[in-house]
């Protein structure tokens, strides 16, 4: 510390540089006067006492000795002087920045040191307000003075003689202060820090409050718990973790008490038991809340409604995010899986509801852009998670032309193989999913239990999806329980799996496309903005590509296929390949409305196999396995097991609707409806045909009755080469009387006419007639009530005037005439 | 979540003979494996292979995956998970060189030093079947010619939690880290404890994706390409932009895009051109020399240990 030999200055710092000085700590310098050899001195440090901090009063010393002891370095003048308090440099806004409570427009410091100031105003400045004389200013600092203006100030203020002995000692106290403090009002600002101001807590010492039982009674020694900085972090850790959902308040309480204020107590029989301490020796409830809810606020309500499990998921900080340490495209994936939310029909009967589906996503890391992902309703497994990835691998223009959406551009989905995928412990842990990402060198990474924060991009993925596509379609259950009153999801479920995988599609690039409304950096401006490109996910990933930023190259549709694809069971027919249906067991099946076929000179030799080769083999004969794309199910691949490629199979079907709104489960169940339908089918076939023999019987029974009638009328039946004789003359004359060589048809109404008069004429001939002639007579009848429910509005006999009858008819009916009367 | 397998002296006599815990390279197999059963509370794990091999290696935690990714990038071999049997055993070297077996020093076994310790070696829960205690990472280091100094063991574990910053010394988990000290000192291997918080957090992002295109074999067509490339450019790379590699290959060598980065990667973590992977790669900008110092620092530093 610098300091100098010389007279010391008004307002100069002097300190102690040995115990034996004269002066035993740092004073300020308030006078010197070298003719009288007195220097006025006061201490610069208040005192404390019992908490309370106080300035004593100007000291009057000989300046020859501090003189003498500066000469010998006992004493040194502190030219820099002391640090003043940070409140006594404060501004009036400073004071208010630091001081100013709820509600109030001035701080308690601030108004508490213009008080003061305008309080020793009166002893420091003249009636108006200007400071004193110095001469004059210098007699403050002898007692006798100093205590008759203040005497005289106190009796002016004071009412009572005690308020005149408070003013006094106060006004005592503020001038020591003013002094110590260097003579400046700042020096008067009260001491709020020390006092516990904003945010400090007050050290109790007793209980506060109104006092409890014993107390009351007299007892001693049983007064409240005071609590201590522990306890009330004890409060608030047990509040944080004790007091959640499934508890109360007083079991929370109980528990804190047991593991924090017991003692364990080993009992007659050997075992520990935990003994609370005595009630006056732990927190009391309402302790127990104020400070619980103090030291960990926000932990109360939100916390009761969770569950444990949740609580740990969600009650922890984040410091950073899940792609803080990628820094290429496809270094990191995520993949999750979750339900739309929608309620489905089948697609042959709308009316048939199928429950909700599935839905996993494979998302980029870097920046969420969605490359891939399965719908559909088989929950995550090894096949599902595979076809999830074998989307974002594999090209996606025969899909989207299957879906129907022409108007999205290929392009914009980008094939991404990962380096290592994130996933939770759930679809993807497993050996299947393990060893077959293996095959295409993705590894896995699998957080900790109940840490989805570290699969972010998936889980947000999901929710934006949620928001952009599934609460916007029919039966959606907008993820939350059905409530009374609310129409259930599966009742207003209109729409089938292909819908939703058309719309999810649609959504997904709408999400991967559209524009990000975040703050771009230096990088997404330069190469993508000012280039007058979009900044949305898609085009950032492409930046990042374009750049080599790519931790993996893609391998090609085929290898992916066969890593990747499940295997269906097929087998070889001569019509192509047929599948098996997967739902019949040991039963061998086909799955009938497609079959895949394939001029590949293998299949072709396979085909032909299976068709000339079936003698003395088994069935499984021309089984095989093929692999096949649910996202092209066009297609069906066949591996050629020579050189391993990939033989590809189209789809033939004559419902050429069928592949573009089924899927093969969905052809499945069509072929199960179409089970009743063949049913009912063949059940009315046989009806028919039955109806029709029956007709058959009964024509044919006419026709030998007519044929024995005929007989009858001959004495002697004719011999069989007499039947054959003259056969070509007769049909000859047969021929005469037909047209064309059919029989001519006449008119109904015409015939029934004409046919009326010759039967009644007939019937007058032959009172006894046959069966088959009463139909006959019968049959005008039925034409007419044919004609009539045809809608014919105006019957042929009754409008229609009688028509002639022409030369055929009459010869038809004289030789009718002649053959009757030539059996008679 | 499937249940926890039953362990029995059957089942852990036909885990060591089918090569569990035992192996080199590429036939190594993790003693420990990733299961449905065995999920962490709080690590990632990470199944994926390390450089120069193709085997899928288990890591418990993402610390012991980035460790090994640097270890595998200095050229140590990396076997996971390696048991510390509880019964006498041989060195973690031994049978890599049948040659120098006999010079190799064998272990106690960690019973043995468990119980000079003074500490329970510990049982399988539900039998009395003696755990078999195994080591994060031991490293073989093939740049070393004594077999007996070729091997590193190090257990990764989070030096930046209060378990690890504030020692107490009746914690199972610092008394099992002077457990597996001893185990090494015995055998005379380099031990040390690591953490990833050791080293530079880019560090571990740029291995992790150069990883994929560490290793590309001689008989592969972008071999001859890179060959090419390098013979041509090889003494200028490192005075231009890392882009310009880029574009050299696709413009020059008609590569796409991927098979440009591959390659560029490719020379990255083969440090074909000098650059520090430890801070972040910017490709518009020429590779920052200092990778092939920080691959000899950490060399010298694994070889050293705790003794």
């Amino acid at each position: 510390m610098p300091s100098i030999r010389r007279l010391p200055v008004a307002g100069e710092i002097i300190e102690p540089k040995i115990e034996s000085a004269c002066l035993d700590e740092t004073y300020r310098v308030l006078d010197v006067h070298e003719d009288t050899n007195r220097i006025v001195l006061i201490p610069v440090t208040p005192r404390s006492s019992k908490k309370r901090l106080y300035f004593v009063g100007p000291s009057v010393g000989a300046l020859s000795q501090v003189m003498t002891e500066l000469d010998k370095h006992w004493l040194a003048i502190n030219v820099k002087g002391v640090a003043p308090r940070a409140d006594a440099e404060a501004t009036n806004e400073d004071l208010d920045k630091k001081y100013l409570r709820r509600g109030q427009e001035v701080s308690n410091p601030r108004k508490d040191r213009e008080a003061r100031e305008a309080l020793i105003g009166h002893l420091i400045k003249d009636s108006e307000g200007n400071k004193l004389d110095l001469e004059e200013y210098k007699l403050l600092f002898d007692p006798q003075v100093r205590s008759e203006r203040i005497s005289e100030l106190a009796n002016k203020m004071g009412s009572s003689k005690r308020t005149i002995i408070r003013t006094k000692r106060m006004l005592n106290e503020l001038l020591n202060q003013y002094w110590s403090g260097g003579s400046v009002p700042g020096a008067l600002t009260p001491f709020s820090g020390a006092k516990g101001g904003r945010g400090k807590a007050r050290i109790q010492k007793k209980k506060l409050g109104r006092q409890n039982a014993p107390t009351a009674a007299h007892h001693v020694g049983l007064e409240g718990f005071v609590m201590g900085e522990q306890d009330k972090d004890i409060c608030g850790f047990c509040w944080r973790n004790y007091y959640i959902r499934g508890t109360t308040c007083a079991k929370a309480l109980r528990r804190m008490w047991r593991e924090f204020y017991s003692e364990a107590v080993t009992g007659k029989d050997g075992k520990i038991q935990r003994i609370l301490l005595p009630i006056h020796q732990r927190p009391t409830r309402s302790q127990f809340e104020r400070w619980g809810n103090e030291r960990s606020p926000g932990h109360d309500s939100w916390k009761k409604q969770l569950t444990k499990f949740n609580l740990g998921r969600i009650d922890r900080v984040l410091l950073g995010y899940s792609s803080d340490n990628v820094v290429v495209v496809g270094q990191q994936g995520h993949t999750d899986s979750t339900s739309p939310d929608i309620e489905f029909v089948r697609v042959e009967n709308r009316l048939d509801r199928i429950g909700p589906a599935h839905r996993i996503l494979v998302v980029e890391g870097m920046y969420g852009y969605i490359s891939g992902f399965y719908l559909g309703l088989d929950a995550p497994s090894t096949v599902t998670v595979l076809l999830a990835f074998l989307h974002s691998l594999t090209d996606k223009t025969e899909w989207l032309k299957w879906l129907g959406l022409d108007d999205i551009d290929p392009a914009d989905w980008i094939q991404i193989r990962y380096s290592s995928v994130i996933a939770d412990n759930t679809d993807a842990r497993c050996q299947g999913v393990i060893e077959a990402l293996d095959q295409i060198g993705t590894g896995l990474k699998f957080v900790g239990v109940a840490r989805s924060d570290l699969n972010a991009p998936a889980e947000t993925s999901h929710h934006s999806l949620h928001r952009m596509v599934d609460h916007n379609l029919y039966g959606t259950s907008h993820g939350q329980r059905h409530e009374r009153g609310e129409e259930r999801a599966d009742i207003l479920a209109r729409m089938t799996i292909i819908e939703a995988i058309r719309e999810t599609a649609r959504a997904i690039h709408t999400y991967n496309t559209m524009a990000l409304d975040i703050r771009p950096t230096m990088e997404m401006r330069r190469e993508i903005i000012d280039k007058g490109l979009t900044l949305n996910r898609l085009n950032l990933t492409r930046m990042k590509i374009n750049q080599g930023k790519l931790a993996m190259s893609l391998i090609g549709n085929d290898e992916a296929r066969i890593k990747l694809m499940p295997h269906v069971r097929g087998v070889f027919t001569q019509h192509g390949v047929k599948l098996l249906r997967p739902d019949t067991g040991q039963k061998r099946e086909f799955i009938e409305p497609i079959q895949y076929i394939s001029k590949h000179s293998l299949m072709l030799e396979r085909f032909m196999k299976a068709k000339v080769g079936r003698a003395g083999v088994s069935a499984e004969s021309f089984d095989d396995d093929f692999r096949q794309d649910p996202y092209n199910p066009t297609e069906l691949y066949y591996r050629n097991p020579i050189d391993g490629d990939l033989i590809r199979l189209w789809m033939k079907t004559k419902d050429e609707d069928l592949p573009f709104e089924c899927s093969i489960p969905d052809i499945i169940n069509l072929m199960k409806s179409d089970a009743i339908h063949l049913f009912n089918a063949r059940n009315s076939k046989e009806e028919a045909l039955s109806h029709m023999e029956e007709g058959q019987e009964a024509t044919k029974q006419e026709a030998s009755d007519a044929y024995d009638d005929a007989l009858e009328t001959v004495e002697k039946p004719p011999s069989k080469s007499a039947i054959r004789r003259n056969k070509k003359a007769n049909r000859e004359q047969e021929k005469s009387t037909y047209q064309y060589g059919m029989p001519i048809q006449s008119p109904p109404f015409v015939e029934e006419q004409n046919t009326e008069g010759i039967e009644k004429g007939i019937q007058a001939e032959q009172p006894a007639q046959n069966d088959a002639s009463k139909e006959t007579k019968q049959a005008p009848e039925f034409v007419d009530e044919k004609t009539i429910h045809k809608g014919d509005d105006k019957p042929a006999n009754e409008n229609c005037p009688p028509v002639p009858i022409s030369i055929l008819q009459q010869a038809i009916l004289s030789r009718r005439q002649e053959g009757n009367k030539r059996g008679h | 979540m499937a249940r926890v397998p039953k362990v029995t002296w059957e089942g852990i006599e036909g885990m060591i003979n089918a090569g569990f815990g035992s192996g080199f390279g590429e036939n190594y197999k993790s003693l420990l494996q990733i299961k449905r059963w065995n999920t962490s509370p709080v690590s990632v794990q990470v199944v994926k292979p390390v450089p120069p091999f193709k085997r899928k290696c288990h890591f418990f935690s993402l610390s012991e995956w980035y460790l090994a990714l640097l270890f595998a990038w200095i050229g140590a071999h990396i076997r996971e998970q390696f048991p510390m049997w509880p019964w006498q055993h041989q060195h973690p070297e031994y049978d890599r060189n049948p040659e120098v077996d006999a010079t190799l020093p064998w272990s106690e076994g960690m019973q043995s030093i468990c119980r000079d310790m003074g500490i329970k070696h510990g049982f399988f829960v539900g039998t009395d079947i003696p755990y078999i205690w195994t080591i994060d990472l031991c490293l073989h280091l093939p740049w070393i010619i004594t077999p007996a100094k070729a091997c590193c063991l190090v257990s990764v574990k989070p030096l930046e939690s209060e378990r690890y910053l504030y020692i107490d010394p009746l914690d199972r988990g610092p008394e099992k880290l002077e457990a597996e000290r001893r185990y090494a000192q015995a055998i005379e291997v380099p031990y040390f404890l690591g953490d990833r918080s050791l080293y530079p957090g880019p560090l571990f992002a740029q291995l992790e994706y150069l990883a994929d295109a560490a290793v590309l074999p001689c008989n592969h067509p972008w071999s001859a390409t890179l060959g090419r490339f390098l013979s041509k450019y090889g003494t200028d790379i490192s005075t231009y932009p890392l882009v310009d590699v880029s574009e050299r290959l696709k413009v020059d060598y008609d590569a796409t895009t991927e098979q440009a980065a591959f390659l560029l990667n490719h020379i990255l973590w083969n440090q074909l051109v000098d650059c520090d992977l430890s801070l972040p790669i910017k490709t518009s900008l020429p590779p920052r020399p200092g990778g092939r110092n920080l691959q000899s620092a950490i060399r010298s530093s694994i070889q050293g240990g705790i003794k």
